[in-house]
């Protein structure tokens, strides 16, 4: 008989070596989530400041801070509610892209704002034709 | 005890130093392997503070080794030109 095959997700691995550092399977899914997604921030945050200009070691610290907070606050419900609005969307995976995403995009995410409040507004005014995204069930 | 808190101080300013190389680079100006250089070994250092013991080891290991690897071609042929000291007879 074949062992089963192990579930090699970033995710799964890391609550699989929590479970076995003896942490409470409970805490080691979240423990497992939340490190994963610290990981991801701090990917996002080397990346971000390769975008960004040099600055001071203050503000390299105060972007660092910042990102991390938002980082654990935005990334699960952000992966929630993607996944409710596209059921194809793996949510583990979300999570993993939005939290390098965040500090990633850094301070482009003004620009990205913009763009998305024009982009409303045209389809609100017509001008973008309706996708069937979400409208006829 | 003490061993894993002199780790943790040393990881945690490695990280920071890591960190400050990076903030120094700049997208269009810095050779694109240079970052990936270094961030393949703040990533490397940075697991390390998350995982268990000996996975942490592996990944800081792994860190380093990246960043050595990936700066192995200008060792290929000696010590890099940077790397030595001005010639005194030439500057006397």
């Amino acid at each position: 008989m074949t062992p089963p095959e192990p579930d090699l997700n970033p995710l799964a691995v890391l609550v699989l070596l929590a479970t076995a550092a003896g942490i409470s399977p409970q805490i080691a899914a979240a423990l497992g989530a939340y490190g994963l997604i610290v990981f991801a921030w701090f990917a996002g945050l080397l990346v971000g400041l390769w975008r960004l200009p040099p600055t001071l070691r203050i503000r390299l610290a105060g972007f660092a801070a910042v990102s991390c907070i938002v980082t654990l606050g935005v990334t699960v419900p952000a992966a929630n509610l993607l996944a409710r609005h596209m059921p194809l969307l793996d949510a583990q995976g979300a999570i993993f892209a939005i939290a390098v995403a965040i500090p990633a995009v850094g301070h482009s995410w003004l620009d990205v704002g913009a763009w998305f409040a024009s982009f409303l507004r045209r389809r609100a005014e017509g001008g973008l034709p309706p996708t069937d995204q979400g409208g006829g069930r | 005890m003490t061993a894993g808190a002199l780790t943790l101080a040393f990881v945690l300013a490695a990280v920071w130093a890591v960190l400050c190389r990076v903030n120094a680079m700049q997208k269009g100006v810095t050779h694109w392997p240079i970052f990936v250089q270094h961030a393949a070994l703040g990533l490397g250092l940075f697991a390390s503070l998350l995982l268990p013991a000996d996975w942490g080891r592996a990944a800081l290991a792994a860190g380093v080794f990246v960043f050595l690897a990936m700066g192995a071609h200008r060792w290929r042929h000696g010590a890099p030109a940077d790397t030595r000291k001005p010639d005194r007879s030439e500057a006397g």
